[in-house]
């Protein structure tokens, strides 16, 4: 039998149906959107059926990615497949289609979306390092109106979000990477697909004159949510990419995250790591192409 | 699926019968029609099983020649070769069918009995523990090239070179399978497979945290056989079952020393083990 004999699914046909069930308690469910989280949270029993299942897959209005105010928008209900292979994110945000491309295998990548994982809110979601490189805003909407939370207010801690009962994510405002900028991810998983990742990072740099002028950087699966290092960053900026600067911050970043050991890695190599991916991210920065 | 043994077995019969081998049907096993043969164990279905069959099908073969000579060929000797009985001396054919047909209306279908038995140079004394507990041995050799990421200990195998004896390989697309899947099994052992217990329960009670290989983590394989056929049976054939899982992982954890300088002795090799061997100053 499965898991969801007993749950009612609706399925609104624009976004102000969705906002028009979630704001009424008798319509109220949760929302489900590539279904690739809850249905296996349901199936394996960690999380129970819920009463009732609004379903948010293929609405246009979740589905675009594109440029607006000087913005690149990318809709909450956009595929893994469709960010890797989106021209616009590959320019702006080139570390989200890189990591989009890591997700699981083909079959996750064609139906897991970037709102389900930046909504399931896990520590080890893929998307949200190079969503908070790119200094990303989350698009909240209910029927009482938008809001409009940076992202590391938006995630409040391990499957925390700042989003009421009546809200979803209907889109995702990032900074396009400036001119003259590079980009990077890195994941480390237990296997080269369909991986849960121990660690994995983003970047987003640049050198002028010889000098670093802008560098962000966030880190996965180190702490209860996807973290900045806002220590690092500060103490990079102006500095040029020499033996020094590699040592100071490779050592730096190892000393400021404090990971968990779980089934997947020890805390100590999760904390050496972290200071490997940042010296590997200034070397990419450094690096002539 | 499976280890292939339902399409060697009609090939080892059909080679041993000269017929061709969609003249034979190989129903599933089942204890109400064949004897207990022993445990599924030690990779030796191809060796026991084979060659009982094999020697089987140059009985059966013969019963069959023998009839064909007497009954069509008046006492000259008869051979079957794929579709026609030959009369040696004329040179003279009849189809198989004519000769099955008049064989089964006259005495009935043919059955032979064929019990495996050990080459008698093979002994074994189970009260010494002196002597060969197995008549034969398949062996294999590894080459594993490994790259060790010097950022991060990430170890990826990219090439492995094999070489394999199991005697006279009697399919070599399955018995390459055979060989890829252990292979890749050997990989998940090697660096990825751990199971722990914690508080009495396996720690990694899913497949999501039970890591094995994808097709994404397995190497360019080259895989050739070099084949010395096992004399104590007519088949020649030794077993393909477990051999390749041997000797992968000894290979990896031995190119890891040569790209690292550390040899880890417990498996899966991971980069936290290279880590904490290695210290923080890589
Ligand atoms: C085999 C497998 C491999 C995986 N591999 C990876 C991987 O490598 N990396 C990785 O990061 N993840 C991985 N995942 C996890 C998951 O697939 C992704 O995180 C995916 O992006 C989730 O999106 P979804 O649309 O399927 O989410 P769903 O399952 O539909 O929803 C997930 C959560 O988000 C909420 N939600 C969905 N849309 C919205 C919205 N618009 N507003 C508010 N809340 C919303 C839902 O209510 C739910 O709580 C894997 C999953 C599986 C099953």
């Amino acid at each position: 039998m499965s898991a969801l004999e007993q749950t009612e699914l609706l399925t609104p046909n624009t976004l102000d149906e969705a906002l028009r069930f979630l704001a009424d308690e008798n319509t109220r469910g949760t929302l489900l959107c590539g279904g690739t989280d809850l249905m296996v949270q349901w199936e394996a029993g960690v999380r129970p059926a819920p009463a009732r299942v609004i379903n948010i897959k293929g609405l246009t209005e979740l589905s675009e990615i594109k440029m607006e105010n000087g913005a690149l928008v990318i809709g909450a209900g956009v595929t893994h497949a469709a960010l890797r292979h989106s021209s616009l994110v590959i320019q702006c945000a080139p570390s989200l289609a890189e990591a989009a491309a890591t997700v699981g295998g083909a079959q996750i990548q064609a139906l897991g979306t970037i709102g389900g994982s930046i909504g399931n809110a896990s520590p080890a979601s893929d998307m949200a390092p190079s969503l908070l490189v790119a200094d990303a805003i989350a698009e909240l909407a209910s029927v009482r109106g938008i809001r409009k939370v940076p992202l590391p207010k938006f995630i409040l801690g391990y499957r925390k979000l700042d989003l009421a009962p009546d809200e979803l994510i209907v889109r995702f405002h990032l900074a396009p990477m400036p001119v003259g900028a590079k980009e990077n991810w890195h994941k480390l998983g237990p296997r080269a697909a369909q991986a849960i990742s121990k660690v994995m990072g983003s970047y987003r740099g640049k050198v002028e004159s010889g000098r670093i002028s802008l560098f962000a950087v966030a880190l996965g699966s180190v702490a209860p949510t996807a973290v900045r290092l806002p220590e690092i960053e500060q103490w990079l900026i102006g500095r040029a990419i020499d033996a020094e600067t590699l040592k100071g911050a490779e050592k730096r970043t190892s000393d400021i995250v404090k990971p968990i050991a779980d089934i997947r890695s020890t805390a100590e190599y999760r904390r050496w790591v972290s200071g490997r991916l940042v010296r590997g991210f200034l070397e990419h920065l450094a690096s002539p192409s | 699926m499976g280890q292939g043994t339902f399409t060697i077995m009609p090939q080892i019969v059909a080679d041993g019968l000269s017929v061709n081998m969609n003249r034979v049907r190989c129903p599933n096993p089942d204890t109400k029609f064949v004897p207990d043969s022993g445990p599924t164990v030690a990779s030796r279905t191809t060796m026991v099983v084979g060659s009982t069959l094999f020697d089987a099908a140059i009985k059966l073969k013969a019963q069959m020649e023998a009839y064909a000579s007497e009954a069509f060929f008046g006492g000259a000797p008869a051979e079957l070769n794929e579709h026609f009985f030959k009369n040696t001396y004329t040179n003279e054919t009849i189809p198989f069918e004519r000769v099955a047909d008049r064989l089964i209306k006259e005495k009935g279908p043919q059955r032979v009995y064929n019990q495996f038995k050990l080459p008698p140079q093979i002994r074994w004394d189970q009260r010494t523990f002196v002597g060969d507990s197995y008549p034969s041995y398949s062996w294999g050799c590894n080459v594993a090239e490994v790259e060790v990421n010097p950022l991060t200990l990430e170890i990826k195998v990219k090439k492995v070179t094999s070489f394999w004896d199991i005697g006279r390989v009697i399919n070599p697309v399955l018995a390459k399978g055979q060989i890829e899947g252990g292979l890749t099994q050997a990989l998940g052992f090697a660096l990825m497979e751990k199971m722990g217990i914690k508080d009495g329960l396996f720690d990694a009670s899913r497949m999501q945290t039970y890591v094995v290989p994808t097709a994404l983590d397995t190497p360019e394989m080259s895989i050739d056989f070099l084949e010395f056929p096992f004399t104590g049976t007519a088949l020649g054939a030794k077993g393909v079952g477990e051999v390749p899982i041997d000797g992968l992982a000894p290979a990896i954890a031995n190119a890891v020393e040569s790209a690292t300088g550390v040899r880890i002795n417990e498996l899966p090799i991971t980069p936290e083990k290279l880590l904490s061997k290695l210290g923080a100053v890589v």
